[in-house]
């Protein structure tokens, strides 16, 4: 499959990175962990604030910081004051919107050099628990009164995609103790794990079964930026620009009674949009490192077939024969994801954005994959867990 | 159709506990000294309000405050006669946009005065027992 011939007027590049580190609780403001984000970023392209001509923003519910239009809240500290600034918001999948958002700031001929900054401290939602804020994204006639939670749609979900492709819990441990493995070579790693086991993994405690507490990525403050650049820029910046080829999004229905719990559909279409785009028609073998997004284990597996890196029911067995490993033929969650590196909503799907970034430059350090890497992909999925964000990178 | 059910609920967090940041820590300790301070850009040397970790005007990092003369100009001010809920209040209160000379930004804060004017120069009046909050400025009174 060719290319579809897109009206885009610019090819889009990242230049730089920023991150901070991924804690259960910060000192810094979320003002101040956007600024921590932004300049690293900015430092890493080699710019200043001045250079910056469009900022995008991306943070999830407000009740998390605790501040009411924390777009705007969040714009100084982003570089976003007396510029032409922006926030959006689709729920968990926001980290990866991000930069889809800043891409078309880009292509489109607007602006030449955009920040793009994504920042949750979750610490701040104190009593009784961070996701007391989930407690109302449930349909208030059917679902509300039951009291929901949301682990009750991971777990509903997590079951009907073990009963459906035969896969024992211990397969699905194996994400987890994979990577909170990897983010031992994380700098802003919050659950470095080097010698975690399956059998860890399923003595933590149930939560809701089958969901354990290793199973779960953890909640965390912190905040990520990159850099976009249209291409005569991006070459006037740096030698080595990490191109997005492809870009796409999603969203499927609110009720979860409506959808396939054992296949994400709406990350298989944010994919298929993304893929035609960059002209990729086998997946498996054209992407060659991934970091699909997972607050659970079983949604690495569950994102993998969605994204095509695996056929359906086929990436636990994947994930078995060691694959996804960091040295395998497919690696996949190389930073660490959510699980290791952790989980500051919207910064956590920023973060992958990033970490393909610099997997691709070659600039991951420990992390780096074994393997060459030409193309990357970074996903994520959030609102009522029926969002999905795709974005594909090259260089 | 006008008798539909109705769903009474509570919302979400009952309770958050915000950080100060490091810089903005220091500026509320100074508070309980009973003292003013801006943050200090070391890159464009402008003294700030509020305090935080960076410049707003060229992203520097920002570690330092320094203390502040305690005299403020008034350059906008408004009279508050009813609460929130549209109730009379039994006193009216005065609430202002101070600045300091030298300080870009400032502070908002009540003002104690019978006739507030714009222009009118205004000190901190501090409470005797202080807990590290802006609070600790009980108002600001004519100078």
């Amino acid at each position: 499959m060719t290319s579809r011939n897109l009206n885009f007027k610019h090819r889009v590049a990242v230049v730089g990175a920023g991150l901070t580190l991924f804690r259960s609780r910060l000192q810094e403001t979320p003002q101040e962990l956007a600024w921590l984000a932004a300049r690293q970023a900015l430092d890493e392209a080699g710019l200043t604030l001045k250079d910056i001509d469009c900022v995008v923003i991306g943070s999830a519910p407000d009740t998390f910081d605790g501040v009411h239009m924390k777009g705007e809240y969040l714009a100084e500290g982003a570089g976003g004051i007396h510029k032409p600034t922006v926030r959006v918001f689709v729920g968990g999948a926001t980290g990866v919107f991000v930069p889809i958002a800043a891409w078309w700031h880009v292509a489109s001929g607007l602006c030449k050099r955009v920040l793009a900054v994504a920042e949750e401290k979750m610490s701040h939602a104190a009593k009784p628990h961070p996701q007391y804020v989930f407690r109302y994204i449930w349909d208030p006639i059917v679902e509300k009164p039951l009291n929901p939670n949301l682990i009750w749609i991971f777990a509903m979900e997590m079951h009907r995609y073990m009963y459906k492709c035969n896969v024992k819990k211990e397969d699905i441990a194996l994400v987890s103790v994979k990577n909170k493995r990897n983010a031992c070579g994380h700098p802003s790693a919050q659950l470095c794990m080097p010698n975690i086991t399956v059998d860890d993994v399923l003595k933590s405690e149930v939560l809701v079964w089958p969901v354990q507490l290793y199973d779960i990525s953890p909640t965390s403050d912190g905040a990520a930026a990159v850099v976009l650049a249209s291409e005569e820029e991006a070459r006037r910046i740096t030698d080595t620009p990490v191109w997005i080829k492809g870009i796409g999004w999603t969203l499927d229905t609110t009720h979860w009674t409506n959808r396939d719990l054992a296949f994400p559909e709406y990350v298989r279409r944010a994919a298929e949009m993304a893929y035609r785009m960059a002209g990729i028609d086998n997946p498996r073998k054209q992407i060659d490192v991934a970091e699909p997004y997972d607050p659970f284990d079983y949604k690495e597996l569950h994102h993998m077939e969605g994204l095509g890196l695996a056929r359906k029911c086929e990436a636990p067995v994947l994930t078995r024969e060691g694959v996804t490993q960091r040295d395998g033929d497919l690696p996949i969650n190389p930073s660490g994801g959510l699980l290791g590196v952790g989980n500051p909503i919207a910064a956590a799907g920023l973060m992958k954005v990033a970490e393909i970034f610099w997997q691709l430059r070659g600039e991951a350090g420990a992390r780096q994959v074994k393997k060459p890497v030409y193309t990357g992909l970074a996903q994520a999925w959030g609102d009522l867990m029926q969002a999905g964000t795709v974005i594909v990178m090259g260089i | 159709m006008r008798r539909v059910k109705y769903f009474p609920e509570v919302m979400e967090i009952e309770a958050y506990v915000y950080t100060a940041g490091p810089v903005g820590t220091k500026w509320l300790e100074a508070l309980k000294a009973g003292k003013l301070m801006a943050a200090y850009c070391p890159k464009c040397g402008r003294l700030f309000l509020p305090p935080k970790m960076y410049c707003p005007y060229d992203f520097e990092e920002v570690k330092e405050l320094r203390e502040i003369a305690p005299v403020g100009v008034v350059e906008s001010y408004t009279v508050i006669e009813r609460d929130f809920n549209g109730e009379p209040l039994k006193e009216k209160r005065v609430l202002a946009f101070i600045k300091f000379p030298g300080v870009e930004g400032g502070l908002i804060h009540y003002v104690k005065a019978d006739k507030p004017r714009i222009g009118m120069r205004v000190r901190p009046k501090w409470r005797d027992e202080r807990r590290g909050l802006v609070t600790d400025i009980e108002y600001f009174e004519e100078a």
